[in-house]
């Protein structure tokens, strides 16, 4: 008998058989088989799913295409993989199992495990590609109980909509393996404390639930009325970790001058600081021009505007001009959503991305920094994690071709061709949300409308998560441009809020600025309870504690400029940590601007006859504090016996400058 | 794993740069490299895989000889290494579809083609990380007088990029950048330490880290004795003579002085190597003479290692992105052409007086033992004793194995 009158007799009699449960009966290759071939690694790009398959035997990377991995099983070399008599004897059976032949991939499968035996029913069955109705996959849902996480996919069905549990099925993981493990049946074990993340991937969605374990150290009830506040308390409740106590009033200080204005306070800035409200300072600092300065060079970074002087070849006026552009914006309040709009619409922004040839290097970095997403990964191929396949990466970047050539240089004009096929790409946003425009617009309105006014909120979540990473040394979302349901934020109910907030006060920079610095939680102390423990610390990881964080390059140059009070004509320290370390050193940066005249240092000596208060004010001066009894103990009597007090008042200064202190931010 | 966080997890910091890449790696031995990148693209034709018996328009003006090996063919002007050619080994069939010199470049230097998501590391970030003493912080990875852009740390942390000197050491009065710190600073430096002790422990992990770059820093510059490593002047004039008294002279024997006080990786980078045009001109004329100085520089190394002993652990690689035009271009010069391109290498973990592949009557392409970028980083690495089963992390934790399924071992250039 032929396996193609089996194969029929066969679905017949199931269909018979099983008509009662019409959901049941249902069969897809593409819903029962696909995900084991995903699951066992069958399908990874290192075995079948490699470009060029593995031993003659190619699959689709991922098993994302169903019907191509069904006809390369079933049907190449006549069919001669199955063995429908006798369904484990199927040279597709033998090979994983390293039964009576080679298998280079190793034993993956063993006989009596729950994949072994689904193959081999469908085998039994007929290996058919699809039986009764239409199963059309909506959705997976993972829903954690008492013994283990199931993971339910949605299915509908002429019309009718159905869940089964595909646990089995679907791929599990967990964010954070030192908090927690899941297993192939959905238990969680619980191994640390913490927050992880258990992931669950069928076909293409994929679905998330938290688990933690507490910490377990007490946690003291405060007061806020700050909204940030009360998320934040809330969340390490649930975590059992304390809030740190705020920092001292003179770290405070030097951490929201640092921050708003790019610079420590000046003494008497410090004075006044301790006098004022804390409310009315930021409210100062945030209406400075100092503030629009280094906010603008904030979302240059953001906009992948690199510093001055790091321009790469033949950028440098392209990035002059986009830097100052931002800084026009600042100066005149733009939101950020306005600064965006100009970059997707108006002549000089478009160059931040113009520049690109290729049209998809184009949609990616609009991917990247406006949504906070690599959609790059689809360029090649389709990927489980992503939202994004292969297709909607060429459709979205079919937006950014010019409409004739050399317009803006892009290499495809007008038209945005399907590699190999030579067929033309129509144009068509990323399916997030809401992806028609009310009405039709230019290309470039359309994706300003698609990025900004869709309704999504990736680009509020965005450029919140990247605000508040430069206030807090690190995102929430760690990497910034890189958000997906697989790399969740250390807190997503803070994020929550923070977007929520952004999007209220129409993007404003200084209003979401103004809401994160009045906060408990901004003013946490950084001091570690214990400094044997400073690196695997979770209570700065979960933001229970600030984490004291170095001053970027050119904030260390801008600090010691403003400290002394005059311009520095050299280069911020290099990036290379031990460069830089030598650079502080020996490069001169610091003794220069100490051996200009004039200087702050020289003039303390110069004025203040007592050697207490010149200890007291250098202090004040360069790390915003007065000295401790026991620096005051080491340093003053070298003041005092000095033959020469401005040489040891600078060279005093100069290791202050150099020292740890200065060059962190706690 | 619990992703980026596991980094700074593991308690202490005693070896800092190993562990900022969120695992040490394991060696089995202590084998040092040095690669000397001849920036541009080195015509293999004219240097180590000469045709003499091609049409002039291949063959080229400059004349080719058999080497000590037999069946290998040297230009005329390579006379030193002509003659130790026995003891070098040579891979022929490098192939590669990477023609232009950024992504040539990362192709060679990192072993991966470029990837629009992740910038790989090169060979110094990946190898001889696995931690520094902190009584005697030498830097593991030196690039002489700097670094390429695809020779550096890539997604790992800046902590393993290269040591950059930034500055020629062929120059009279080389100096490394901000290694000499000015007398008058002796006291500043000293209550620099004051300071830091009188502010108690560091407080975050950053500034640990802090901590010990400057304590590296110090360690460089403050003893004069160990700041003699980065002196050339400090060798006999015969010996500086043998090298040659040009930029690549110093800089190979810089390395040679670097690998002996025990950095692992040191990076010659030689500019200049991109004839378009007039090539005989530039390979044999001008001061010096590329080819003259590449005989002189890398003959005296390997004569220098050898008689020190440090050649057994010591791999050198002779390499640029890729090789150049076989048929001569109107203008004299030869254009990219990385379809065929030569490696010279010796040393540690290398059989002597190998040579593997060889490319087609024309040099157009390998005739035999076609050899991939991404073999030779493979086989190199393997050579050196890293461990090559290391899974690299990006910063979002990502895992990335050091070496790929796709690379291929080649089994005949280890010893």
């Amino acid at each position: 008998m032929s396996s193609f009158l089996r194969k029929l007799i066969l679905a017949f009699g199931l269909s018979i058989g099983m008509s009662c449960h019409a959901a049941e009966t249902s069969f897809d290759f593409a819903h029962r088989i696909s995900p084991i071939l995903a699951k066992v690694g069958c399908s990874a790009a290192e075995c079948h799913g490699g470009a060029t398959g593995q031993g003659g035997f190619k699959l689709s990377l991922f098993a994302d295409n169903p019907r191509l991995d069904y006809e390369a099983i079933v049907q190449e070399l006549g069919g001669r993989r199955l063995d429908y008599a006798n369904p484990a004897n199927s040279l597709f059976l033998r090979k994983p199992t390293k039964r009576g032949v080679k298998h280079k991939g190793g034993r993956i499968l063993k006989a009596g495990e729950f994949e072994f035996e689904e193959l081999q029913k469908w085998i039994a069955r007929g290996a058919p590609f699809r039986q009764g109705p239409k199963e059309e996959l909506f959705g997976v849902e993972l829903r954690p109980t008492e013994a283990r996480f199931v993971t339910y996919a949605t299915f509908s069905v002429a019309g009718k909509t159905f869940t089964r549990d595909v646990t089995k099925l679907a791929r599990l993981t967990s964010s954070n393996e030192q908090v927690a493990t899941v297993d192939e049946s959905g238990r969680v074990t619980k191994l640390g404390a913490g927050e992880a993340w258990i992931l669950a991937r069928y076909g293409m969605f994929s679905a998330r639930q938290p688990v933690r374990q507490s910490f377990g150290k007490t946690f003291v009830q405060g007061t806020t009325q700050h909204p940030l506040d009360r998320v934040w308390l809330q969340r390490l409740r649930q975590l059992g970790l304390s809030p740190a106590p705020p920092a001292e009033k003179d770290t405070l200080a030097r951490r929201i001058f640092v921050d708003l204005t790019g610079r420590p306070p000046g003494p008497f800035e410090l004075a006044k600081f301790h006098e004022r409200p804390l409310e009315e300072t930021v409210d100062r600092l945030i209406a400075t021009s100092d503030f629009d300065r280094v906010f603008a060079r904030h979302v240059g970074e953001f906009f992948e505007v690199p510093e001055p002087g790091k321009d790469p070849r033949n950028g440098g006026d392209r990035n002059s001009r986009l830097r100052q552009m931002f800084r026009t914006a600042m100066n005149q309040k733009q939101s950020v959503k306005e600064i965006t709009r100009s970059i997707l619409t108006n002549p000089t922004g478009q160059t931040a991305w113009k520049h690109f040839a290729d049209p998809r290097d184009r949609a990616e970095y609009i991917g990247r920094t406006m949504l906070g997403m690599r959609i790059a990964c689809a360029r090649c191929h389709n990927h489980p994690l992503d939202r994004w396949n292969n297709a909607d990466h060429l459709q979205f970047s079919a937006y950014f071709t010019d409409p004739r050539p050399g317009a803006g240089g892009s290499m495809m004009a007008g038209k945005f061709f399907l590699p190999g096929s030579g067929k033309a790409v129509q144009p068509a946003l990323l399916p997030l949300a809401k992806t028609q425009p009310p009405r039709p617009f230019s290309p470039a309105k359309t994706l300003a409308w698609f990025i900004l006014d869709s309704g999504n909120q990736e680009f509020e979540r965005n450029m919140a998560n990247r605000i508040f990473g430069k206030l807090f040394g690190k995102p929430l979302v760690d990497l910034p441009d890189d958000h997906r349901l697989t790399n969740p934020a250390v807190h997503e109910p803070i994020l929550d809020l923070l977007t929520e907030r952004f999007r209220k006060n129409g993007t404003d920079v200084r209003r979401l600025v103004r809401f994160i610095v009045t906060s408990q939680l901004y003013a946490a102390g950084s001091e570690p309870p214990n400094t044997d423990q400073v690196t695997g610390d979770p209570e700065h990881r979960y933001l229970a504690r600030r984490a004291a964080r170095p001053l970027t390059p050119a904030q260390f140059k801008t600090a010691v400029e403003f400290v002394l009070g005059v311009e520095i004509n050299r280069p911020p320290p290099p990036d290379s940590p031990l460069a830089q370390q030598l650079y502080i050193m020996n490069s001169g940066l610091i003794q220069s601007g100490l051996k200009t005249p004039g200087n702050q240092v020289d003039a303390i000596f110069d004025f203040q006859p007592d050697a207490n208060e010149q200890l007291n004010e250098l202090y004040r001066l360069i790390l915003s504090r007065g000295p401790r009894a026991a620096e005051r103990r080491v340093f003053l009597p070298l003041l005092r016996k000095s033959e020469n007090p401005q040489k040891t008042g600078r060279d005093l200064a100069f290791a202050l400058l150099a020292g740890r202190e200065f060059g962190s931010l706690r | 794993m619990n992703r980026r966080n596991f980094l700074t997890s593991m308690g202490a910091l005693p070896f800092l740069p190993g562990l900022l890449s969120g695992a040490p790696l394991l060696e089995k031995s202590k084998r040092s490299l040095i690669i000397v990148w001849l920036d541009g693209g080195m015509s293999h034709i004219d240097t180590f895989d000469g045709k003499p018996e091609a049409p002039p328009n291949i063959k080229g003006d400059l004349v080719a000889r058999e080497s000590s090996l037999e069946g290998v063919f040297l230009s005329e002007h390579l006379p030193r290494l002509s003659k130790q050619m026995k003891k070098l080994s040579l891979v022929r069939s490098i192939t590669s579809p990477e023609g232009n010199h950024d992504r040539g470049s990362c192709y060679m230097l990192t072993g991966r083609r470029p990837n629009p998501v992740l910038t790989y590391p090169s060979f110094g970030s990946v190898f001889g990380q696995e931690g520094t003493r902190l009584d005697k912080p030498i830097p593991p990875y030196v690039a002489v007088p700097d670094a390429h852009y695809y020779a550096r740390a890539g997604f790992l942390p800046l902590a393993h990029g290269p040591f950059e000197l930034g500055g020629s050491p062929g120059v009279k009065g080389f100096q490394v950048r901000d290694l000499q710190p000015s007398p008058e600073m002796k006291q500043a430096i000293q209550l620099l330490k004051k300071v830091d002790q009188l502010d108690g422990k560091p407080r975050s992990a950053a500034e640990v880290a802090r901590d010990q770059f400057l304590n590296q820093a110090q360690y460089l510059s403050l003893d004069p004795e160990v700041r003699a490593m980065f002196d050339v002047t400090r060798e006999s004039g015969e010996l500086r003579t043998r090298y040659g008294r040009h930029e690549l002279g110093s800089s190979c024997l810089l390395a040679r002085r670097l690998v002996e006080g025990g950095v692992r990786t040191v990076f010659v980078r030689n500019k200049g190597w991109d004839h378009h045009r007039s090539i005989v001109n530039a390979l044999t004329y001008g001061f010096p003479p590329k080819l003259e100085a590449l005989d002189q520089s890398v003959s005296a190394l390997h004569d220098d290692l050898e008689r020190r002993g440090l050649l057994e652990n010591t791999l050198v690689m002779v390499a640029s992105e890729f090789g150049r035009t076989p048929r001569v271009n109107p203008s004299g010069g030869r254009d990219h052409w990385s379809r065929a391109s030569s490696v010279l290498l010796f040393g540690g973990g290398i059989k002597p007086g190998t040579v593997i592949g060889k490319s087609d009557a024309k040099g157009e392409a390998p005739e035999e033992y076609p050899v991939s970028p991404a073999d030779l980083f493979y086989t190199v690495l393997t050579a050196l004793g890293a461990d090559t089963e290391h899974t690299l992390r990006t910063a979002d934790g990502r895992p990335i194995p050091l070496i790929e399924g796709s690379m291929k071992l080649i089994p005949e250039l280890l010893a």
